[in-house]
């Protein structure tokens, strides 16, 4: 029998975790042994997860290629999937295809430089991949800068980490919400120690450098990428080496459905991760 | 047809519109829809018997809606679809400025014979618009009488079974392409019933169940709105007889409110008026 | 080549035994009203074989327009994937060069990395007959695209009229060879053929324009203003998309009761208004000429370097079928007479 690359692998949902009132984190394990022990992926790569009965979304694979045993997506519910994906419970079995598209240059390009990651919102899931990546083989890289913001203190994904980041020495965490966001109404009952200001507002005010060999992996809303980018240029870095994942909407995930094309820019392809050298030489249609 | 080409460039350089939205020559094929934006774009403006498109269904389309205002050349049954749009509320009779072109019928350019909707025309001289250009033309079917429809006598003389086979076949070559939907100038919804997931109220693939919700929904939402263009019919690649379910359906208009639609612009459309004197047979 | 001759009659009566067939699939011209479709013929499908050209293309028969690409059962334990019914074979009758053209160029994609099984195995599987061209009309342009109305890319089978009654029968591959042989009694030695055939030639259609000059002005010219202007009459619906023998966008849906689903592969087509719209309600290309646009640079840039083809044939369906009067030829000729406006 050929393989059906429409299958998806079998998964099984060991934990999950609600990260905002919209948002989850599925750990998952592959129900069949053999997949388990031989699958291996990229920071940055992408899958297709089933909901069997609704339909398959796209998210990244969130969670570290240097952890095995499991994988981890977070998702936000926006639509009939993801819907149907939130009501599941630990012990229910999803569909997961992957792993698809390119990866961060880990090796190529960013071992024994200084790295700046830069994420808002739910834009944390991608580069929170890259983040233990490189915290997993901390030794192979130089000052590591983490400035994560959301709108509201609820909307923070990954609190814990967040913590577990703060504590460590060898990372430097800025963390912050938008103004007003770390108000009770916004689910902040802790006293919030962060800073208070808009992702990139925060990142020009702190004391991160940046230089042209330094490298900046930047995700969030297109409005904080759109302020951001000018920011980390005015710092020094240069265009080559600031690395974003590109989102559009998927059906197939491995370049037949002709739907994530920017321009001959397949998102599932040629992508997701791209460095904003090339993403300006791209089309405006993302 | 220098009449039009003048009025097309004054509206255009007075800037009285943004766009005008007529007919030009598509050689052997007739006639094909033109945006003019600008005086040398309406040199190309034609009129003809060939000008088959209902070029009101343009109206709704968002880059149109944008304009402060548009002008369109319409013969009586495009206008018909106007009639309806400002019923329905979905444009004021200030955005719009009409250009009523008379006409005795229009043709098939591949010489099929005169459209069948001519012969129950009621409207060969524009009944709403700001200027009316080209000859008045006799008006040959009686206003009050009803119009009968006799393609349809042939599918009510089925038994259901028959029916049930005829569109099974018919609906067989249904690709969804929604040319229909979106050739007609009433299907307006700016999210159509087939673009829902949650839930999925309509199969969206091509197979007989799909095809089958697909073509009767859509009929349905017709209902007491559909104003018999037929251009649903004439761009449907698959050659499927829509018209029979849409003029299946008038007949049930005509037949409970008396209705016939997009003549009267003053008039209230059934399935949004209350009347109580309306049929309630189906009350059991 | 092997050539050998058959009738009309010997060729309507062997579709008709295939037809009958129920172990294959077997698609082949049939009328309705004025014009002729490649439908799935059953044995009472009253075929057609006077016509200029079908308004569909024979994609549907190798790429159909939804399919089943995953089965399964929900249980309480968790899900249960099941085999899908095998792929039969197929024979496909009544597309002209342009149809079977186009069955290389589809190779690329669903082969491009990961292999879409679906798709070759059916193309695996097919015997695609070809009736070279016996006229042409304004929407033709398969001679700017380097393919000709006798053009043999793609067919098993190609069959040029040279009588009133039948075709010459040339055997293009061996799998073609093989389908004679394995139906011989149809088949006859090849005949002289009668004065004033072929009736059409290359270069009854002339070449209409340069296609690395359009590639490259369609690379360099994303924000030109042209595409609205061209794309002006555009309403958004897929007509164009369906009947062309190279478009192959779909979708993927579930449907599914609460214990058992089938997932289906469907066709879609970029030019409806909401391919793109992401769940979040963002929608990279709103508006119609955006989408017309990636429709031709589609097929006439991004395909080109992926693949090193053009993906179009030339076959001029779309131009047909389009009653909004928008024409690819004259889109692709208008950008070519703009690409030699200097600059840019």
């Amino acid at each position: 029998m050929p393989e059906n690359i429409y299958e998806p692998y079998l998964m099984e949902i060991t934990e999950i975790v609600q990260e905002t009132p919209d948002t989850q984190t599925f750990r998952l394990v592959f129900k069949d042994p053999s997949v388990k022990e031989n699958f291996s992926f990229k920071a940055g790569q992408f899958g297709l997860y089933s909901a069997f009965g609704a339909g398959e979304s796209t998210f990244c694979v969130a969670s570290s290629p240097t952890r095995k045993d499991y994988i981890e997506c977070t998702f936000r519910t926006t639509g009939r999937v993801t819907s149907e994906l939130a009501n599941m419970n630990v012990g229910d079995t999803i569909g997961f295809r992957g792993p698809y598209g390119n990866s961060f240059p880990l090796e190529e390009k960013f071992y024994g430089k200084n790295i700046t990651f830069v994420a808002g919102g739910i834009g944390l899931a991608p580069v929170r991949c890259v983040i233990w990546n490189v915290l997993d083989l901390r030794d192979k890289f130089k000052v590591v800068n983490i400035v994560y913001g959301a709108r509201t203190y609820s909307d923070l994904t990954y609190k814990h980490e967040l913590k577990e980041w703060e504590e460590r020495k060898d990372v430097n965490l800025v963390k912050t919400v938008d103004p007003g966001g770390d108000s009770p109404e916004c689910g902040c009952t802790i006293k919030w120690e962060g800073c208070v200001g808009f992702v990139p507002t925060v990142l020009e005010q702190s004391d991160i450098k940046g230089g042209k060999d330094d490298i900046a992996v930047v995700c969030g809303p297109p409005i904080m990428i759109k302020f951001t980018l000018p920011v980390l240029e005015k710092m020094g870095f240069v265009p080559e080496n600031i690395y974003t994942t590109l989102e559009n909407k998927m059906k197939c995930g491995l370049g037949k459905c002709g739907r994530c094309n920017v321009g001959n820019f397949y998102v599932c392809k040629h992508g997701p991760v791209i460095s904003y050298a090339d993403l300006s030489k791209l089309p405006q249609e993302y | 047809m220098q009449e039009l080409i003048n009025k097309a460039k004054e509206l255009i350089e007075n800037k009285e519109v943004d766009l005008l939205i007529g007919y030009q020559s598509d050689g052997e094929k007739g006639a094909k829809p033109l945006f003019v934006k600008n005086p040398l774009q309406a040199e190309q403006l034609i009129f003809n018997q060939y000008c088959l498109n209902n070029l009101v269904t343009y109206l709704m389309r968002p880059d149109v809606k944008a304009c402060k205002k548009v002008a369109v050349v319409a013969k009586g049954c495009d206008i018909r679809a106007l009639v309806m749009l400002l019923s329905e509320n979905q444009m004021s009779r200030e955005d719009v400025y009409i250009i009523g072109m008379t006409c005795d019928h229009v043709v098939s350019p591949d010489g099929t014979g005169e459209n069948e909707k001519c012969a129950t025309c009621k409207v060969h001289n524009p009944h709403l618009a700001d200027i009316v250009l080209g000859s008045p033309v006799q008006e040959k079917y009686p206003k009050d009488k009803p119009v009968k429809h006799t393609q349809i006598e042939k599918l009510n003389a089925m038994s259901q079974e028959e029916r049930w086979a005829f569109w099974q076949e018919e609906f067989s070559r249904c690709i969804r392409c929604y040319a229909c939907r979106q050739a007609c100038p009433l299907c307006y919804c700016e999210r159509c019933i087939v673009d829902y997931n949650t839930p999925q109220w309509i199969d969206t693939r091509s197979n007989p169940r799909g095809n089958f919700a697909w073509n009767i929904v859509r009929a349905l939402h017709l209902a007491g709105r559909c104003i018999d263009c037929g251009e649903c019919e004439r761009v449907c690649p698959a050659n499927i007889p829509l018209m029979l379910l849409n003029q299946s359906l008038q007949e049930e208009a005509q037949e409970k409110f008396e209705w016939e639609a997009g003549y009267d612009p003053e008039s209230e459309p059934p399935l949004t008026t209350f009347r109580k004197e309306d049929d309630e047979e189906f009350i059991r | 080549m092997a050539e050998y001759y058959i009738t009309q009659s010997k060729m309507t009566a062997l579709m008709k035994e295939l037809a009958s067939d129920s172990s294959m699939e077997v698609f082949g011209p049939v009328k309705k009203g004025n014009d002729v479709f490649i439908s799935k013929l059953e044995d009472t499908s009253e075929l057609c074989l006077d016509y200029f050209t079908t308004v569909n293309s024979i994609k549907e028969a190798i790429f159909p327009r939804f399919e089943p690409i995953l089965q399964y059962k929900i249980r309480g334990e968790g899900v249960e994937l099941e085999d899908l019914p095998p792929i039969k074979p197929l024979v496909v009758f009544g597309g002209h060069p342009c149809d079977a053209a186009s069955v290389p160029l589809m190779k690329d994609l669903f082969s491009w990395d990961y292999k879409d099984h679906f798709y070759l195995q059916r193309l695996e599987k097919v015997v695609i007959i070809t009736l070279a061209c016996d006229e042409k009309d304004k929407d033709c342009f398969c001679t700017s695209l380097g393919g000709s109305p006798h053009g043999e890319t793609g067919s098993d089978l190609l069959l040029e009229r040279v009588s009133k009654e039948g075709w010459q029968v040339k055997v293009v591959s061996d799998k073609g060879k093989k389908f004679i042989e394995s139906h011989p009694d149809f088949f006859r030695d090849k005949i002289t053929p009668e004065k004033g055939y072929p009736k059409i030639q290359d270069k009854d259609i002339p070449v209409m324009f340069q296609l690395d000059r359009v590639k490259t002005w369609i690379e360099k010219n994303f924000e030109h203003p042209l595409w609205e202007e061209l794309s002006s009459n555009c309403w958004s619906c897929a007509a164009c998309t369906y009947v062309c023998p190279t478009c192959h966008c779909f979708d993927i849906t579930d449907d599914a009761t609460m214990w058992e689903g089938v997932r289906t592969k469907n066709w879609d087509a970029c030019t409806l208004p909401f391919f793109t719209k992401h769940a979040s309600g963002h929608n990279p290309r709103s508006q119609s000429y955006e989408r017309y646009r990636q429709r031709i640079s589609h097929k006439y840039n991004y395909y080109i370097d992926l693949f090193d083809h053009v993906s179009c044939t030339g076959c001029g369906r779309c131009s047909r079928v389009c009653k909004a009067g928008v024409n690819i030829l004259d889109i692709i000729k208008r950008i070519d007479e703009e690409s030699t406006k200097g600059e840019k």
